[in-house]
């Protein structure tokens, strides 16, 4: 299967990123504006530009994945289920997951090797995105930090869907029938 | 009374009835879970060194796991793995302050209980005592009671409030 490539580029902020198969391979930022308090404005524009290219290389890959694997079409039920989960799906791009008590694969953060810039990839957007102002001294090596926290949050999400549905699929172990019967007997 | 005042309450006064009041509180929060499913996972976060996940994963669950001993020191490292030392220390300060609840609140005797409110909680006391154990039972006679077997052959008495 050949690899997904998606460009993204946004104006204002000014950015360049390239997803290849659900990496971010190339980012590349103007800086931030020179007034200080301007800061946590530019940093929630990159957030955003990176969420909707991370969101438009999902789909890109879901569709390629789709083509790549499905069936010749002719079957209006299979017609009909796949028409509603794309949209389902659309529809639930930049969605925040809600805290549920049993885990669940919906979220994962990275952070670069310095550890102050944090990444959180909730689904297929960027819930969190955090750096400090003088990373940006240099454009790009703030790009290149960015990219590294960014590339071990889809990394971690990825490796726990996997594991989650390994879990999943597995045969729960048989019962231990001698310990039951052991506290049953406790219990009488 | 509402968990925020009980639980200063018992920082400005602690005594068994303030406990016993920020214990109810605890209990009363919807937050609260007696299980601890999140703690294995918490674990294994850790063990990747993935802490703004054990962050997340925690923060979700307060005030349910105020007092926790295990929950507060997780916090604490986990914090400061990410710089962020006045949380860490804060989060360092419940820790302690959890598990000086617990010890003051009994002897950990069949007569004198700790008080807990999960069993998790228990394990932190036995760690924190540099007790090993060996068994658990259930009992529940006028309440909820685990008993302890260490390894020292001493029976260490905790009370589920």
């Amino acid at each position: 299967m050949r690899e997904v490539t998606t460009d993204y580029e946004s104006h204002d902020p000014w950015l360049f990123a390239r997803f290849v198969s659900g990496r971010l391979d190339v980012l590349q930022l103007d800086g931030p504006p020179a007034d200080p308090s301007a800061f946590d404005d530019y940093l929630a524009g990159v957030r955003t530009a990176l969420s909707v290219a991370l969101s438009r290389h999902a789909g890109e890959r879901l569709r390629h994945i789709m083509e790549h694997y499905a069936p010749p079409s002719g079957d209006p039920n299979r017609e009909a289920a796949v028409t509603f989960a794309q949209a389902q799906l659309e529809s639930a791009h930049g969605l925040q997951p809600r805290p549920s008590r049993r885990w669940f694969p919906e979220q994962a953060d990275g952070r670069d090797a310095t550890a102050y810039v944090h990444v959180s990839v909730a689904g297929s957007s960027v819930a969190i995105l955090e750096a400090p102002p003088h990373l940006f001294d240099d454009k790009i090596a703030a790009g290149m930090a960015i990219r590294e926290a960014m590339n071990l949050a889809l990394q971690r999400l990825e490796d726990d869907i996997v594991q989650f549905a390994a879990r999943a699929t597995e045969e729960p172990p048989p019962p231990d029938w001698a310990r039951l019967a052991e506290q049953a007997a406790k219990l009488r | 009374m509402d968990i925020a005042t009980a639980f200063r309450t018992y920082l400005d006064q602690p005594s068994k009835a303030s406990l016993s009041r920020l214990h109810a509180a605890i209990v009363a929060s919807e937050d609260f879970e007696r299980a601890t499913p999140w703690l294995s996972r918490a674990e294994q976060l850790l063990s990747q060194e993935r802490y703004d996940e054990v962050i997340r994963l925690i923060t979700q669950r307060m005030p349910g796991l105020l007092l926790c001993p295990i929950a507060h020191s997780m916090l604490s490292y986990s914090y400061e793995q990410i710089f962020e030392t006045e949380r860490s220390r804060r989060e360092a300060y419940y820790a302690g302050v959890a598990m000086e609840a617990i010890l003051d609140s009994g002897s950990g005797t069949q007569a004198d209980p700790w008080k807990v409110l999960h069993v998790a909680d228990e394990y932190a006391v036995l760690e924190h005592r540099g007790l090993e154990p060996l068994g658990q039972q259930s009992q529940e006679e006028s309440g909820m009671f685990d008993v302890v077997e260490c390894s020292d052959g001493s029976q260490r008495w905790f009370s589920l409030v």
